[in-house]
């Protein structure tokens, strides 16, 4: 599969305010995040974490300025010798192929399609197995039923799921549900996907479970926003700190050995980040 | 990391297409014997005690409409029940495709429940009867049972089930109920509910205007409802909803103008006792 190391899903100059007389949430953002990155975004609760998802998501519209995928990148390998053309997110992978801009939301568009949303909360889909909810997800993505139906067996491998494929989704345990809800984004042809609070409630064994999934997730740009910085800063490229609406730190962690060291200096650069770092709840 | 490619053990079941996963997503197994048991009821308590008159087209079909006072009423129950089901998923997932197409996929089990018992009732009516089948009757049932459940969807994505249900359910059956029983200045309304009652009986021929009318009116509920749940503005919906209500009047006019015209009760308006002289309507027993 041909990865497009320039496809930038961007943030420029974004403000965001729920209503006029309220504060923004966001104010003068700027962000991006390349396929092939995978990027942890730390904030206190109210930082603005899940606004900026829902801009990204293209679910709000900002007050100014634009969010908007990009991709200057060419094809290569059997892409280029087909010398397919770009136009649209191919339904065989996050390959945008070559061309220049693939989608540009302009204010409010977001990069809907470009971008596959966890929530916080996964959603059992009333009656319907687990396989059946995940190839919704996959046809609510934009692809074909069928399609969606032939990717199911492998989005459920990826998140080892193989063996639940045929119960309910309703009768999974929570930990189990969220790796349905990872199968929900990994299925969709997106090739960004923004993961909230994926390990919010789960067991240390779930939460390991988790990582590994999301350590090998890197066909795609990768947002991850977590209060766990412990369960996921080995597998991140990059941290993003938010804080009342700015973007205050943004700093690049593949050249800092994994572990303890990494875990320090992220959590000294958040707390040096934050307005007040005292507090404690991130 | 290369992910291998894993047939789950219910590939087969997957192979059916869509069509399995919707029909376990509205509970298929509760919802058709509920629909066929109301259903079932009205058309043998009302329908074949009020109705039917052998040899005349119209009464097979209307006796089978009859079914809808309990089947569309119970369609809408589920159909508001299971939409809050998707509503809640949906709620804050960025999709790509529309609205209300995530809706139907997933809910089309549910009218096509309602028309299967009534056209099962139908054949039923007919081969016991020797009845044929009024195309004319058979119009505004197919579009009534998509509007309710429409309708339902619309109301019930954005409201607890405990409360949508019996709303839903209790408002379709009342549009059923309360309609035929209007007068005076409303007397045109009780020919759009798309059952034929309250002033019909088996032997009497269907006024033309008053099934285009109600006809027209369940299309633009339909287009209402998935206007709404396009996520357009509720001005525009309740503009459709208007618009029904006069293209439902508009078809009732030439009604109009035919009495003007000729101080005649027309077929073309009212419904007829087949039976009968067509006037004057003291004699021809006919009503509006």
């Amino acid at each position: 599969m041909t990865v497009a190391p320039r496809s930038v899903l961007a943030v420029e100059d974004v403000s965001y305010r729920y209503s006029l007389r309220r504060a923004p949430v966001l104010q003068d953002f700027t962000w991006h995040c390349s396929v092939g990155e995978r990027v942890l975004l730390l904030g206190r609760n109210g930082a603005g974490k899940s606004t900026l998802f829902r801009l990204l998501a293209g679910l709000a519209r900002p007050t100014t300025g634009t969010v908007h995928l990009t991709s200057t990148t060419r094809a290569t390998g059997a892409d280029a010798a087909r010398g397919t053309s770009g136009g649209g997110l191919p339904e065989t992978g996050p390959d945008p192929g070559p061309g220049s801009v693939v989608r540009s939301g302009g204010r409010g568009g977001g990069a809907r399609g470009a971008v596959a949303l966890m929530p916080q909360t996964i959603q059992p889909l009333g009656r319907l197995l687990v396989r059946e909810q995940v190839a919704y997800a996959g046809w609510l993505a934009g692809q074909s039923h069928g399609l969606a139906r032939q990717r199911t067996p492998d989005a459920l491998a990826r998140v080892d799921l193989t063996e639940k494929a045929d119960q309910r989704s309703s009768t999974l345990s929570g930990g189990q549900l969220r790796r349905v809800g990872l199968a929900e984004v990994l299925i969709a042809p997106a090739p960004f996907l923004l993961l909230d609070e994926p390990f919010a409630g789960l067991d240390p064994v779930q939460q390991d479970r988790l990582k590994r999934i999301v350590a090998s997730i890197t066909d795609r740009g990768l947002l991850v926003s977590t209060h766990q910085i412990d369960d996921v800063v080995d597998v991140v490229d990059r941290v993003t700190v938010l804080d009342q609406g700015r973007v205050r730190a943004d700093e690049p962690l593949s050249h800092l050995p994994t572990g303890g060291e990494r875990q320090a200096y992220v959590k000294d650069l958040f707390a040096r980040s934050i307005t007040d770092p005292r507090a404690d709840d991130a | 990391m290369a992910s291998p490619m894993v047939v789950s053990t219910g590939g087969r079941v997957a192979a059916l297409g869509v069509g399995a996963s919707a029909v376990r997503f509205v509970s298929a197994g509760l919802l058709v014997p509920v629909v066929v048991m109301f259903g079932t009821f009205y058309w043998w308590a009302v329908g074949l005690e009020s109705t039917l008159e052998t040899g005349l087209p119209s009464s097979a079909t209307l006796a089978a409409a009859f079914s809808l006072y309990g089947s569309v009423p119970v369609m809408a129950g589920f159909a508001a029940w299971k939409a809050r089901q998707i509503e809640v998923y949906l709620g804050g997932k960025p999709a790509t495709r529309g609205r209300a197409a995530s809706f139907v996929v997933l809910l089309w089990p549910v009218p096509v429940a309602g028309l299967a018992v009534f056209l099962v009732l139908l054949v039923v009516t007919m081969v016991r009867n020797g009845n044929g089948v009024d195309w004319l009757l058979l119009l505004p049932v197919v579009a009534v049972i998509p509007a309710h459940v429409l309708l339902a969807v619309v109301f019930g994505r954005g409201v607890p089930a405990v409360v949508s249900v019996p709303v839903v359910a209790i408002t379709s059956w009342s549009w059923f109920s309360w309609a035929p029983a209007t007068g005076g200045w409303l007397w045109w309304v009780r020919h759009l509910t798309g059952v034929p009652t309250g002033c019909c009986a088996g032997s009497t021929v269907p006024s033309v205007a008053s099934q285009l009318g109600a006809t027209g009116v369940a299309v633009l509920w339909i287009i209402a409802a998935l206007l709404l749940l396009r996520g357009q503005r509720t001005v525009t919906a309740l503009t459709a909803t208007v618009a029904a209500l006069g293209v439902a009047a508009a078809g009732l006019v030439p009604g109009f103008a035919w009495i003007a015209l000729t101080h005649t009760w027309g077929a073309w308006l009212v419904v007829q006792d087949a039976t009968a002289p067509m006037w004057p309507p003291w004699a021809a027993g006919s009503s509006t």
